[in-house]
């Protein structure tokens, strides 16, 4: 297609006046400031205006502290290294063979201790 | 499609690998990117939102009407083909919101071209040019903006008018045409 060239040489549109820049960032900044602290505020709000959800999250944080105050710290289970040459002879010797590579956990060593097998 | 090249010179149009780095920044919480965004497009998207609105006034709250939008959810940069498209997209939305709040036959109220450097030989001046382009389609007259002014392709224009290629590439034949004819030029 032979396109006509622009019908007015010389001539441009203007430019947008040097006071709006500032204008327009101000406006744009306390828009993001607005949004950031309006997700925020409108989660906090949906949080204390619904009764459901406000009992939710009071009883799992009454949950949490319970748990924390009651499980000792002590009782976690350890996991412990046992080569096979530790092994040997109380598990069966195809077990025997992957407890170096797997580390066989104190509750499969009791269990092979035991007799299971 | 190479892109029409029109014989004033190119524009400063923004890259669109810089103006995609600066929106990721925007979107990763950076702020003060907003400025830079502003200077690299703002005179394009002003001049999209004067085109459409006619008025000084309203492309200024157009514009700033994009920047607010940009700050309150930036875009994930990674999901915009262009991010050029879509900033003028953007602003003639912005733009024809004006329009549709407004009453429909106000005419035109700013100038739509300017001298940059004042020339005694110029063939038409601001005020004969921009009466003309009073008097043709608003559509029309944006499409000759971003084909002009902008440098889109025509595919480009469809893409941020929401029309398709062929309607794009018509009105800028047509409205091109018609100023043409108002000059008392043969189209």
């Amino acid at each position: 297609m032979n396109e006509k060239p622009f019908p007015f040489p010389g001539l441009e549109p203007p430019e947008p006046e040097a006071r709006l820049r500032p204008r327009v960032l101000r406006a744009a900044r306390k828009a993001a400031a607005k949004a950031r602290t309006g997700r925020f505020a409108r989660l906090v709000d949906r949080l204390w205006s619904s009764r459901p959800l406000r009992l939710t999250w009071l009883a799992a944080t009454l949950a949490l502290v319970a748990l924390n105050a009651t499980v000792d710290p002590g009782a976690s289970p350890t996991r412990t290294y046992h080569p096979p040459s530790a092994v040997r002879g109380l598990v069966p010797d195809e077990l025997a063979g992957g407890a170096g590579t797997e580390r066989l956990t104190d509750l499969r060593l009791a269990v092979a201790r035991e007799g299971l097998f | 499609m190479a892109k029409f090249q029109p014989d004033r010179g190119p524009q400063p149009h923004a890259a669109a690998s810089d103006l995609r780095r600066l929106l990721a920044e925007l979107h990763a919480g950076d702020i003060d990117a907003l400025a830079a965004i502003y200077d690299r497009t703002a005179r394009e998207l002003y001049g999209l939102a004067l085109w459409r609105c006619g008025a000084e006034d309203e492309a200024e709250d157009a514009l700033q009407d994009v920047f607010v939008r940009l700050a309150r959810k930036p875009p994930d940069p990674s999901k915009l083909r262009d991010p050029r498209a879509y900033l003028l997209t953007m602003a003639r939305r912005s733009a024809c919101d004006i329009l549709r709040r407004r009453r429909p036959s106000e005419p035109l109220e700013g100038l739509l071209l300017t001298a940059p450097e004042p020339s005694p030989e110029l063939p038409v001046d601001a005020a004969t040019a921009t009466r003309h382009l009073a008097r043709i389609s608003d559509v029309q007259r944006e499409a000759i903006y971003l084909r002009y002014f902008a440098g889109l392709s025509f595919a480009e224009i469809g893409t941020v008018t929401a029309v398709p290629t062929f309607t794009a590439a018509s009105r800028c034949r047509t409205g091109i045409e018609r100023l043409r004819r108002l000059m008392g030029v043969e189209p």
